[in-house]
């Protein structure tokens, strides 16, 4: 076969990658659905592509379509053409080609190395096309330590277990045995969604410079339009199982063409200034076949009119290089160069000597450490924490930083080994020996909202079930009318009551989650990454209710994140933790315009920003 | 038509999950449903199908399925059919009581055991191992032996015996769902323990108990069968799948019906009940894991 035959290459000009008109369909006897349809793009050799998009975008599904990996009952339709082959009825040439010419970087670095074999086997791999690998066991250990040696590790990882590994470090030999075929096409499903934000950025600077390097026709998934931005040169941005906009980063980044990508960027909060308004889109994103006759994004679209409804837009070229699928693309509004740009207010100014906190503390922990059996580190290195009436604290810190092992302290699902906490003049420190009308106190003071949408409610009760139970735990009037106040305070339908959680999305089952921790009115609301599983159009809708609750009930509230645009939202006060301690805090405004640690500066530096030179 | 397209969209949402196209149940659900329920039916009314099912005539003897005894007689000239329809009473309404008591024995202990852990945790845990390192038919056969045998007592015999296997599946699962967010939730609402056990974990685990109780069933009715045959469960002569089967093992060859009938019954009554648990299971537990 003339594809594996590399003393020919085919020259860089022309594309790598073509696909055109790719659709993908559900086979169900009783329900056919669509779930993709007419998606097409290019990549040429050395030139990259963004596939953007929130969940259920159909992003992950265009890569897999296009390269014939679609679970069994899916069918992809439409013309893939790879390396001047065409391949989507031809599964040998396709075979063929896997890890040689197009290679796909999986999302979990902590589920895509076997667990059972050695790091430098499992880059050895793909390495058996390579002659001196291929001729014996010494080159091929040298190729394997030149492959680490690229993405930046030393030869001895090679010995190790994945399990042995960070996960950046595991995606960092995900990214060498995607490349240890040589390919001329690499195909990334969000590489550094599952990472932290310091290895983030690391893993996608890394990828960047080696697609450069090695002139690769590159496709990336992601679902943050900043980390596109400053990776790629060309984006495409998916809605519903459709394109909406087509274009170069340069030009979209200036001036997006279709509203939804407009909302996209804006709901991205920024974390040089703190909005008066986090901007959202309302509602969230509809299946395909729901939209099948009219603008999928027209149900949220605030420019909507009775013509975007009327038939099914389709992507129109609108300047050289760009294509949009709004109709109403000459009436969006010019003056909209700077992505995020809602009236922004002055941050908490950020008063020399510090701000006046307010007195007697509601929280105070003094001190604490926790050290879980097993693990080298203790979770929690003595930590001091105080958090006033009203006040929103937030606890910012990477995965291990021990800022959840905090917020279970706090609440009693974790017992500390020592240090005090008092909260609201109760000395909390051990809940096991609490009195029981002190436990009550306690729980109606602090409640929590999860990170998980999908586990943090019972899946056989239904909602009303769910917050008529909190109500009565609250010593409140659990009746029909107190649900349907309790729903509306978190801006659900009062319908919603009889529903069970399977059939709520992501951002609705966080609400209902919020409105089950306020029923009872508690002062402190801690919230442990409420938005983390969240799409960006939803977190905004969620922070922005939280910002509501907490003015309302006066509540104060303790963010756990690890999202500084976040904290800059919300928070007036931060904590940023690493490794169980403490190594900043202060004023939100002080410390994150005037870091003084250098971990603080990393964090803020690995927060994605659109401007082409933050990698 | 933003309303048109709202409403279907939260029209859809209202529907329960099993109505969502999610696939009917396929062609050997019914098959395995219509054995059951004949099984059923066949123990709930044996005495009103088959009033004389143990009538014996000496004088017909073997005969070959034929007409007035389409499966044919035994050497004491029973019907074959008649004993069948009368022996599914003993047969499957031990099976179900065995089904039934260990289920409920397992959730007693394993409930407790997963969500509270600690000693509780730990006596039942042993109690389980040490039931399980015995040899449980053996156990059956030198308890009913030396206690004078008895349908009664072989039930009772089983359901302690297989209660040790439901307390393992429980505690499992209620491990598992233990420190999901939501059992976290409610200890903050403080909840009384109990009422997060029975109203919050249990319903979630419920289907995985309910789905072992039926793959107990299947294998109580081969246990029962196993006594039966073995003469340890219901009395000699009385009509019952295992002890016709053994009474007619001799005539394999001979009148091979006679003891191919039960057998059959027991084989087929055994897997029908796996394929409707397994069935039933994927349709309720599909309720938790649809995002």
């Amino acid at each position: 076969m003339s594809l594996t035959n590399r003393a020919t290459p085919i020259p860089d000009a022309g594309p790598r990658i073509r696909v055109h008109g790719l659709t993908v369909t559900q086979d169900d006897p009783v329900r056919p659905r669509t779930l993709l349809s007419d998606v097409s793009f290019t990549v040429d050799g050395g030139q990259s592509l963004a596939v953007v998009g929130e969940s259920g975008s159909g992003k992950s599904l265009t890569v897999r379509a296009a390269l014939g990996l679609l679970p069994p009952g899916l069918t992809a339709f439409g013309e893939v053409v790879i390396d001047g082959h065409r391949v989507d009825n031809d599964p040998r040439t396709r075979r063929a080609q896997r890890g040689r010419v197009v290679s796909l970087l999986m999302q979990d670095p902590f589920t895509l190395l076997n667990p059972l074999r050695q790091v430098g086997k499992q880059i050895a791999d793909g390495l058996m096309h390579s002659s001196a690998a291929r001729r014996s066991a010494a080159g091929r250990a040298q190729e394997v330590a030149r492959r680490l040696a690229e993405v930046g590790l030393p030869a001895e990882i090679g010995q190790r277990y994945p399990f042995q590994l960070s996960g950046g470090m595991r995606q960092r030999v995900g990214v060498a045995a995607a490349l240890a075929g040589d390919p001329r096409v690499l195909i990334t499903d969000e590489p550094t969604t599952a990472l932290d934000v310091t290895t983030q950025r690391e893993v996608l600077a890394l990828i960047r410079s080696i697609q450069r390097e090695r002139g690769m026709a590159f496709v990336l998934i992601t679902h943050d339009l900043r980390v596109a931005f400053s990776m790629c040169d060309q984006i495409l941005v998916l809605y519903a199982g459709r394109v909406m906009e087509t274009g170069a980063t340069a030009a979209v980044r200036e001036r997006q063409l279709h509203p939804y990508t407009h909302g996209l960027l804006r709901a991205e909060p920024p974390v040089d200034r703190r909005l008066a308004v986090i901007p959202t889109i309302p509602g969230s994103v509809p299946a395909h076949d729901d939209v099948i006759d009219c603008c999928a994004f027209g149900e949220r679209c605030a420019l909507a009119q009775e013509r975007c409804q009327a038939g099914r837009p389709v992507p129109v070229p609108v300047s050289p290089g760009r294509s949009s699928a709004c109709i109403r693309v000459a009436d969006l509004p010019e003056t909209d160069s700077t992505p995020a740009d809602p009236t922004p207010v002055a941050a908490t100014i950020a008063k020399p000597g510090g701000v006046i906190r307010p007195r007697p503390a509601l929280v105070q922990v003094t001190a604490l450490r926790k050290a879980f059996s097993g693990t080298q580190h203790p979770a929690l290195d003595g930590v001091d924490l105080t958090v006033g009436p009203g006040e929103a604290v937030a606890i910012v810190g990477e995965s291990g930083s021990g800022k959840t092992t905090l917020a279970r302290c706090l609440v009693g699902l974790e017992r500390p080994d020592a240090g005090q906490i008092n909260i609201g003049g109760i000395d909390c420190a051990d809940y096991a020996r609490l009195s029981r009308n002190d436990r009550i106190r306690v729980r109606r003071l602090t409640q929590m909202v999860f990170q998980d949408p999908y586990s943090t409610l019972n899946p056989v009760l239904t909602i009303g079930a769910t917050l008529r139970e909190a109500l009565r735990c609250d010593g409140l009037p659990a009746d029909r009318q107190a649900v349907a106040d309790l729903l509306a305070t978190v801006g659900l339908p009062a319908e919603m009551a009889r529903m069970r959680p399977a059939g709520l999305s992501g951002g609705e089952r966080q609400r209902v989650a919020i409105a089950r921790a306020i029923a009872g009115r508690p002062r402190l609301l801690i919230c442990d990454e409420p938005v983390s599983a969240l799409d960006v159009s939803v977190q905004a809708q969620v922070l922005t209710l939280l910002g509501e609750v907490r003015e309302r009930f006066a509540m104060a509230m303790l963010f756990i994140t690890h999202d500084l645009a976040v904290v800059r939202q919300v928070a007036d006060h931060v904590y940023v933790l690493r490794a169980g301690e403490c190594v900043e805090s202060g004023p939100t405004g002080d410390v994150l315009d005037h870091a003084h640690h250098p971990y603080t500066r990393k964090l803020l530096l690995s927060v994605p920003n659109p401007d082409r030179d933050w990698l | 038509m933003t309303t048109t397209t709202a409403s279907r969209r939260s029209l859809t949402r209202h529907l329960p999950i099993r109505l969502r196209g999610q696939r009917g149940p396929g062609l050997a659900v019914w098959l395995a449903a219509a054995v059951v329920a004949l099984a059923s039916v066949a123990a709930l009314c044996a005495s009103l199908l088959v009033p004389d099912a143990t009538h014996q005539d000496l004088l017909v003897g073997i005969t070959g399925p034929g007409p007035g005894h389409p499966l044919g007689t035994d050497d004491l000239g029973r019907d074959v059919l008649q004993l069948l329809i009368a022996g599914a009473r003993t047969a499957v309404c031990g099976a179900f009581l065995v089904a039934t008591g260990s289920m409920l024995l397992g959730n007693l202990i394993g409930l407790p055991a997963g969500y509270l852990g600690g000693w509780v945790d730990i006596v039942a845990m042993r109690w389980a191992d040490l039931m399980f390192s015995l040899p449980s038919l053996l156990v059956a056969i030198v308890v009913s032996g030396v206690l004078g045998g008895g349908y009664a007592l072989s039930v009772a015999i089983l359901v302690v015996l297989f209660a040790p296997g439901d307390t393992r599946v429980i505690r499992g699962a209620v491990l598992e769902q233990r420190t999901r967010p939501y059992v976290e939730a409610s200890r903050l609402k403080n909840l009384p323990t109990w009422r997060i056990m029975t109203h919050h974990v249990w319903p979630n685990v419920a289907p995985v108990a309910v789905a072992n109780a039926f793959l107990n069933f299947a294998y109580a009715l081969v246990a029962l069968a196993s006594l039966s045959f073995l003469g340890l469960g219901v009395e000699p002569g009385s009509p019952d799948w295992g002890r016709t089967l053994s009474d007619n093992r001799t005539q394999l060859f001979t009148n091979p019906w006679a003891a191919l009938a039960p057998g059959l019954a027991i084989i087929l009554t055994a897997a029908a009940v796996n394929i409707l648990g397994d069935w039933l299971y994927e349709r309720f537990d599909a309720r938790g894991t649809t995002r």
